[in-house]
């Protein structure tokens, strides 16, 4: 047992008068000093009192305590206040650890209430979000037909402009259009008499020459409109165009006509300008020969 | 017991305890106050008449021309005090032999003990009431728990405080002493009013 706890039995034997004479005259005599032994001593009575009131004395000590303090108004007085101290002091816990459940309780429900209030902003917001759509659809809806509606005048539109262009390119001098693959040549011609064919300019075709433009050189002028045919000499008409109305020819620049490669036989042929005039008869303006030489 | 002091008597009391007046006068206090818990602490039933006694029997000393030459003048008080202890022993083993039977006859101590801590709860709160919060809140911290719990909670607040636990304990005796006071006279007032509305019944006791 430690000198501390000796002491401390001892001065608790002291205050509950039970004490042996030796020990309670040496405590006498140091309460008679002026000192410190009556705050121990005090001390150590509010800790039996406190002791007491807990119920933590054993029976011997507890009978003494009663037999001390239940005896007198002042005693009782004082075990009554160690008692109703202790009482609330044990309240004062209760209410200390309960705040941090009633804490809890309260976080729980306001998280409860943060969690259903953004619920409640989330479905309004998403109610906003689909009342947006709907009417996006409803405007993409009206869109579509509009644009499906679009579509078809457009196709209408395009298909009308695609007969006007075929009638256009069937109309025209330089005849359908190539091609993006397609291979264009063209072939300058100038007007007059060859002595032989030997002496006629040449046009080279291979297979992948699709088209051939022919650039017919003439001091002509004055006529409604021109016509040009393609001939063999032995008189037989392999192509010849519609009526072309050009601008007036310009100095130096003939008259240009496209048409397709196969439309050429190899040997010589003979291309000829007819012209309209005024009063709708038709004059042979010019006639070029060339010669065609087929590769591949 | 009354005190039986007059003006001379105290004044060579006083001279008795020390040179300084006021010094003297606060010793006094002091010494009184330990005769009461010396009394008390022998199971007297009058512990304060007892102390008063201890008091009148020096100053009568003094008056009658004894000089009393001792280092520590307190001691000598003490030692009147075990004189008057004894001579009551026989009287304290009556009173405790009485209040033993007080005890065995009443119908039940446990539940005048219940009542009066009951009161003493209402008063406490009154008077935790006029402590400042800080206060109040460390004497509800310091008797708090039980056993070695409490034990480390005081150690535990002595370290916050930072003072050392044996200052802690005698700043909360002081503190304690002072609540114990203010309920007692609150529990003195009820008693006067609660005296006032009882109808009084011949032969009861008014002690």
């Amino acid at each position: 047992m430690s000198l501390a706890e000796d002491r401390r039995k001892a001065l608790r034997r002291y205050v509950l008068g039970t004490s042996p004479g030796a020990e309670q005259e040496a405590l006498d005599g140091e309460l008679a000093q002026d000192g410190g032994l009556l705050d121990e001593l005090e001390v150590a009575e509010i800790d039996l009192l406190d002791a007491y009131a807990c119920g933590e004395l054993q029976a011997a000590e507890r009978g003494q305590v009663e037999e001390i303090y239940l005896a007198t108004p002042s005693g009782r007085r004082r075990l009554a206040f160690a008692r109703a101290l202790q009482r609330r002091a044990t309240v004062e816990k209760a209410h200390r650890l309960a705040v941090p459940r009633w804490a809890g309780l309260a976080a729980m429900w306001a998280l409860v209430a943060i969690g259903g209030g953004a619920l409640v902003w989330q479905n309004v917001s998403l109610r906003g979000d689909i009342g947006r759509l709907r009417t996006m659809q409803e405007e993409l809806t009206v869109r579509g037909k509009t644009l499906a509606r679009d579509a078809v005048e457009n196709q209408a539109e395009i298909a009308q402009l695609r007969a006007e262009l075929e009638s256009v390119v069937r109309e025209s001098p330089l005849g359908a259009l190539p091609a993006a693959a397609a291979t264009i040549v063209r072939m300058v011609l100038r007007p007059g008499l060859v002595r032989d064919a030997e002496g006629a300019p040449s046009l080279v075709l291979t297979e992948k020459i699709t088209w051939v433009e022919l650039e017919l050189m003439s001091a002509a002028d004055g006529y409604q409109s021109y016509t040009v045919s393609l001939e063999t000499p032995e008189g037989e008409s392999l192509w010849r165009s519609n009526p072309i109305v050009p601008p007036a020819l310009e100095r130096g620049r003939g008259l240009v006509v496209r048409l397709p490669a196969a439309t050429f036989k190899g040997g010589t042929l003979i291309a000829i300008l007819s012209g309209r005039t005024s009063s709708g008869s038709e004059e042979q303006v010019a006639d070029y020969t060339l010669r065609v030489l087929r590769r591949g | 017991m009354a005190l039986r002091l007059d003006e001379t008597a105290f004044e060579r009391l006083l001279e008795l305890l020390g040179p300084d007046r006021d010094r003297a006068a606060q010793r006094y206090e002091e010494v009184r106050r330990s005769l009461v818990r010396f009394f008390e602490w022998r199971g007297c039933a009058d512990p304060a008449s007892l102390a008063d006694e201890v008091m009148d029997r020096v100053a009568r000393r003094l008056s009658d021309g004894e000089a009393i030459q001792a280092a520590n003048p307190a001691g000598y008080f003490f030692g009147v005090a075990r004189n008057v202890w004894r001579e009551t022993l026989k009287t304290v083993q009556r009173h405790r032999t009485a209040s033993a039977d007080v005890s065995r006859i009443a119908s039940n101590p446990c539940r005048e003990i219940e009542r009066e801590t009951e009161a003493a709860l209402a008063c406490l709160e009154q008077c935790m009431g006029s402590l400042p919060p800080e206060t109040r809140g460390l004497v509800l911290q310091y008797y708090q728990d039980q056993g070695i719990r409490r034990i480390e909670r005081r150690r535990h607040l002595a370290a916050e405080l930072a003072i050392e636990p044996g200052t802690l304990r005698i700043r909360m005796l002081r503190l304690r002493e002072r609540l114990e006071a203010c309920v007692s006279g609150c529990l003195d007032r009820r008693q006067v009013t609660d005296d006032g509305r009882r109808p009084h019944v011949s032969g009861e006791s008014t002690t």
